[in-house]
């Protein structure tokens, strides 16, 4: 389910250990970004957004895509690729792998998909939950400040579940053999 | 590379001889993957005995190596193939051969 060339900016992400280094990265960079947008946002509030705002707003919409899943490019490979009929490959676009055009998942791969999935969904829906039951109880004592951060929280919240399958998969996905 | 059936089932619970017939051919795995429509990486996940294929995968392999399914794919652990043909032969000769003077 890892990119089909195995590499992402040039480094290989054959093993587990590159892939979770890059997680990490992404992970971090949407963060950080995260937290200058909401920064620059607050500071701005009168008079719109300010230009660093809105340059880590752009980043932090770009950073799930390094994780892939959804365009080709990423590292890992689109969940639904529709093939091209093949007059379509031959006249238009040349053959899949001149263009690094993502193969389909096969049937193991699918399956993977659709369990990672569901894991996902449970543990945002966890994750959620507990996220709600925690601001519940702190809503009549003297964490108020924890209240006031209770956007910055789902905002984190919503830039995990973006990337989470992918995640799980670039996380738990064993090293990848060589193909002999 | 060790082509020795699987001593262990893995995940999937099903012993299989796809590294074995894949090596006696002299086929690469992403030749296999190739043939079959699948990432090379499941034909690994096969061979460890980490996923368990499909019915149309499973019968799509035992058509590309000319064997029966139940030859490729076992829920016990599979004897290497010389042995098991070998045994067969000994068996069958043996009472023939003891009615020779």
């Amino acid at each position: 389910m890892i990119s089909v060339d195995e590499k992402f900016f040039g480094i290989s992400i054959a093993q587990r250990r590159t892939r979770r280094a890059f997680v990490i990265g992404v992970g971090c960079a949407t963060v950080l970004c995260g937290w200058v947008f909401l920064h620059e946002a607050a500071s701005h509030r009168d008079r719109g957004l300010g230009l660093l705002a809105l340059l880590a707003l752009q980043l932090i919409l770009q950073l799930p895509r390094f994780l892939g899943g959804f365009r080709s490019g990423g590292m890992v490979r689109p969940f639904l690729v529709v093939k091209p009929a093949p007059e379509q490959v031959q006249s238009l676009f040349g053959s899949h792998k001149e263009f690094g055009q993502d193969a389909p998942l096969d049937e193991r791969e699918t399956g993977e998909r659709d369990r990672i999935h569901f894991l996902a969904y449970r543990i945002a829906l966890k994750f959620a939950l507990m996220m709600f039951l925690i601001l519940f109880v702190l809503s009549d004592t003297s964490f108020q400040w924890m209240i006031r951060l209770a956007p910055v929280f789902f905002f984190a919240l919503t830039m995990i579940l973006l990337g989470l399958p992918q995640t799980i998969i670039l996380w738990t996905e064993p090293d990848m053999e060589p193909e002999g | 590379m060790n082509n020795a059936p699987p001593k262990s089932p893995g995940e999937s619970g099903l012993y299989n001889r796809i590294a074995v017939l894949r090596a006696e051919r002299g086929i690469s795995r992403q030749q296999l993957a190739d043939a079959m429509e699948v990432n090379y990486q499941t034909i690994g996940f096969l061979e460890r005995g980490d996923y368990s294929p499909s019915l149309k995968l499973a019968l799509s392999l035992a058509e590309y190596f000319g064997l029966p399914v139940e030859a490729i794919f076992s829920k016990q652990p599979l004897q290497p193939l010389s042995q098991q043909i070998y045994g067969r032969a000994v068996e069958r000769r043996t009472p023939e051969e003891g009615k020779k003077p």
